[in-house]
């Protein structure tokens, strides 16, 4: 093991050793607002979620393939 | 061996010489005889190079329209999700009650009337695009036999710009319809989509309206038969868009409320 | 040479001829796309620049609150917020959209793909004005009463939406909104364009794995922008309904604003979430396609290598525009959104490390053991490359549900986006302004100059010092607790007198903000250099030859070249292989159009 690995992987084990302690910024509305959301509203965001991905992957996917076939 | 020759010396600015048949786009053959089948670009048919060839000028436009008819696509799409969103969203009151302000709006039966002249109207549209592109007519317009293009597909555009003006017309009546039910874009969720889906639909209609009145101008001033295709084309295509996605809308407004 | 040629621009070519020929003489030069291209350009770099001076403001503001503005006296929040908010705007729109894909697009792309012009001129020169339009509104608004908006780049409501909520939020909110919906009707107009001309305009032997990836980034980046600025605009015209029709899609009810309860309402700013970020993360992409394109191709030429797996480097491209539109729920983590939706997008999110793991991995591949030739295009390049890396690297942290919680709103994350997508994206931009400025300088006749070589390379080492000066501490600020979007760190006061908990932890991150705030002023500062370069270049740069950096593609060919003369107009361009070909023995490029003995007799497809 020559010196530079050597030094690398101390530095690397200084790093996990001594984290930075990570402090949060957190929202506590929004996380009572997420638990307070009703089953029927969070099936609505699903299913308006799925139609906004599908449409748009579609387009584009649809973009591609018509192309591939242009030339 | 192609059949128009374009001569190599051609002018840098643009003159127009009526008398020569030369209405300005430079120095041309006699008279602008083009088969409108795009092939004004490479007349020479059997060689065609990349995507140059017959109908090229046409084609680009179209591209152009359905791109522009994707992002249109996804407008309405955004405002359905958001329909669905604002359909199921409540709220707790003080009493730790669900509330869920929506109130279906029901819809004016008038807009059962105003689909069905919509759907007659992208009959016309059809009728009037397929015209355009009659082998015998463009045959006669190449040869020079006055313009039957024209004559053949100006009165089913003229028609679809009427049908257009009285769907317009229908959905005023069915917005006063529901005014007088003290029905507003401000009253309720429900009445905030209708209004908002309605409104914008009708804005992309006057926005097709003006397409067709700009081909039957064209229809009648326009010279290039290819330029009359590309426009009473385009229109047509946007036309049907609106159509099918105004049968979208009106099924998710009547139906899913 | 065949009399009709189709590609003749003396005679219009009746196909590139628009249909209602304009009347005036002054449209061919406004509807010229080298001149659309370049006054894009020029609204990027005022855009740039009165962005980079409000990023100024803000950092002093944070490390020394007192210091008054001059003509304007002290910075008070509101004035903070309508910083950050112009700011981020300007850079998002004006700046990273624009000049990458309309500005460089408009320049370059018509030639890469061997046409000699976009495919609607007319819509192209809308567009531009529109989004100048867009620019003035934007910079109007800080005039009128109330001033600018203060909601951010964003526009989260119901604060956005009610315009008793800030000092902005009136007449300067409703100018916001009008500027945005300009701008999106001007981007969608300019995609259409580019994707019409990218599938119609190539030329002969320009198939789909011979264009050059630069071409794909614009491409890709085109249909995204197709399918996010309508959904902005449908957003955009739904708060303006919530302000002014009375209508309550994004107000929810018992709204507390400026000491005002809004009883009404029925709506959800969930949903304003969910459809402004399904337009802003391809947005993201939109700014940075062009460049990871870019950044292949001259990593390739200077290199003097072929793109390392160049097919699988088209697939990436197309999957990263992909994926894009997948995953906008992560900017949405903390806001609300139900825990299985969470999981969802961060799957989708991390999935985006492999296409653009791929792409690094292509770059290293590129130029390993290769004796590259360090020309400042090339350095820009790996900068770009680095600041991809360390910016990315810090993306599938974010990209976790849990680990979001924690630093969803801190500083953290500003970090994130300013390297990988602001520093990435602006370096881009200056790789390929000295790539490119032969061919933005040259004339009718007259060849192009060349930037200044020395200069330039200083200039890249000083912005990359001051890049990661700037963005790296933030990092560490953020992870200290730093928050996001806060006008003041010092001071903030607690019970009795002392400082609160909060503000002792602020406080404690005084020292690295102020090391911050000097690295931001000098990363600005050494933009002047990039100034001197490009004013003294202008005027008297070194003359260029045709083909200054043996470049492969197709915008260096002597008959697209800006300063090909008339005749050239009537050459057929053919390309014969993919870019970025190079002859083995003598290490010479072997150019997309040129002739060999192989492509001579046969016809290319």
């Amino acid at each position: 093991m020559s010196l530079h690995t050597a030094i690398l992987g101390l530095s690397l084990a200084a790093a996990l050793i001594a984290p930075i302690p990570s402090h949060a910024q957190g929202c506590a509305q929004c996380r009572d607002n997420a638990a307070a959301t009703p089953p029927s509203t969070q099936r609505a965001y699903r299913r308006a979620i799925i139609l906004l991905t599908v449409t748009a992957s579609g387009i584009f996917l649809a973009t591609i393939t018509v192309l591939k076939q242009h030339r | 061996m192609p059949s128009t020759i374009t001569p190599i010396n051609t002018e840098r600015d643009k003159k127009r010489r009526i008398e020569d048949h030369d209405h300005g786009s430079g120095r041309r053959p006699p008279t602008d005889k083009r088969t409108g089948g795009g092939g004004d670009n490479n007349d020479n048919w059997n060689e065609r190079s990349g995507n140059k060839g017959p109908r090229e000028r046409l084609s680009r436009y179209r591209l152009g329209l359905f791109c522009a008819l994707a992002g249109d696509l996804m407008f309405f799409v955004a405002l359905v999700s958001a329909f669905f969103v604002s359909q199921s969203t409540g709220r707790y009151n003080v009493y730790n009650q669900f509330v869920n302000e929506w109130l279906p709006t029901v819809i004016p039966p008038i807009l059962w009337l105003n689909t069905a002249i919509l759907l007659l109207s992208t009959v016309t549209i059809e009728i009037a695009r397929r015209h355009m592109f009659r082998e015998n007519d463009v045959m006669d317009e190449w040869l020079g036999l006055g313009k039957p293009i024209t004559r053949r597909a100006f009165p089913w555009i003229a028609s679809t710009t009427l049908l257009g003006l009285v769907f317009l017309t229908g959905q005023a009546l069915a917005w006063h319809q529901l005014a007088l039910q003290h029905v507003f874009f401000k009253s309720n969720p429900s009445s905030h989509f209708f209004y908002l889906i309605t409104y914008t639909h009708a804005i992309h209609l006057f926005l097709g309206i003006g397409a067709l009145a700009t081909a039957l101008i064209a229809l009648k001033v326009s010279r290039s038969l290819e330029t009359r295709q590309i426009l009473v084309d385009c229109a047509a295509w946007y036309w049907h868009t609106m159509g099918l996605f105004w049968i979208f809308l009106f099924a998710l407004l009547a139906f899913f409320q | 040479m065949t009399p009709n040629n189709p590609t003749n621009p003396q005679q219009p070519n009746p196909a590139t001829k628009p249909l209602f020929p304009p009347p005036s003489s002054l449209f061919p030069r406004l509807t010229d796309h080298r001149t659309i291209g370049l006054q894009y350009l020029g609204l990027a770099f005022i855009s740039v620049t009165i962005g980079t001076l409000l990023s100024l403001l803000m950092r002093i503001h944070l490390v020394w609150p007192a210091w008054p503005l001059p003509l304007h006296g002290p910075i008070l929040p509101e004035d903070y917020l309508a910083l950050v908010t112009i700011h981020g705007t300007i850079m998002l729109f004006f700046v990273l959209t624009t000049a990458p894909q309309a500005g460089f697009g408009n320049l370059i792309l018509p030639a890469q793909i061997g046409a000699r012009g976009m495919a609607f001129p007319i819509m192209n020169a809308a567009s531009f004005w529109l989004t100048a339009l867009a620019l003035i509104i934007l910079l109007s608004s800080t005039f009128v009463p109330g001033g600018s908006p203060i909601s951010g780049w964003t526009a989260y409501p119901p604060l956005s939406a009610v315009a008793s909520a800030g000092p902005g939020q009136a007449l300067g909110m409703d100018l916001w909104l009008a500027s945005i919906a300009l701008f999106a009707v001007a981007s969608t107009i300019s995609s259409i364009n580019t994707l019409t001309t990218i599938i119609k305009n190539r030329c002969e032997g320009m198939t789909w794995d011979r264009l050059p990836l630069t071409v794909w980034g614009w491409f890709t980046a085109a249909i995204l922008s197709i399918i996010a600025f309508s959904v902005l605009l449908a957003a955009l015209l739904m708060l303006f309904c919530d302000r002014h029709a009375g209508t309550s899609f994004f107000l929810p009810a018992g709204n507390l604003v400026n000491g005002v309860l809004h009883t009404k309402g029925n709506g959800t700013p969930l949903l304003w979430l969910h459809l402004f970020w399904f337009f802003g993360h391809p947005e993201v992409y939109i700014a940075i396609l062009p460049g990871l394109g870019l950044t292949s191709m001259l990593l390739a030429n200077f290199s003097h290598r072929r793109v390392f797996a160049y097919r699988t480097m088209i697939t990436t491209t197309l999957l990263i525009g992909f994926l894009g539109i997948l995953l906008w729920g992560h900017h949405m983590f903390v806001a609300g959104l139900n825990p299985f939706a969470s999981s969802a997008f961060s799957v989708t999110t991390i999935a985006i490390a492999l296409p653009a793991s791929a792409k690094v991995l292509s770059w290293l591949a590129t130029v390993w053991r290769s004796k590259p030739q360090y020309t400042t295009a090339m350095l820009f390049s790996l900068g770009f490359v680095s600041l991809f890396i360390t910016g990315g690297l810090t993306g599938p942290i974010l990209a976790q549900p849990i680990l979001d919680e924690y630093l969803h709103n801190t500083l953290f994350v500003v970090a994130h986006f300013h390297l990988i997508m602001a520093m990435a994206g602006i370096f881009a931009l200056f790789a390929g302004t000295y790539y490119w400025f032969p061919l933005i300088t040259a004339r009718n006749g007259k060849s192009g100059r060349l930037m200044s070589e020395p200069l330039g390379c200083l200039h890249f080492w000083l912005t990359l010092l001051g890049a990661y000066a700037t963005f790296l501490p933030m990092h560490l600020t953020g992870l200290a607790g730093e928050p996001r979007h806060y006008s003041q760190l010092t001071g903030v006061p607690g019970p009795g007198g002392s400082l609160s908990p909060a503000g002792n932890l602020l406080s404690a991150t005084l020292p690295l903000n102020r090391f911050i705030t000097y690295a931001a002023i000098f990363l600005a500062t050494t933009q002047v250099l990039f100034f001197i370069n490009l004013i003294r270049s202008f005027r008297s740069g070194t003359p260029a030859p045709q083909n200054p950096w043996q470049a492969t593609t197709l915008e260096w060919h002597p008959a697209l070249h800006p300063n090909a003369p008339l005749e050239a107009s009537e050459t057929k361009i053919l390309v014969h292989r993919p870019p970025c070909q190079y002859l083995f023995a003598s290490n010479a490029s072997l150019p997309q159009w040129a002739e060999t003995a192989d492509t001579k007799d046969t016809k290319p497809e």
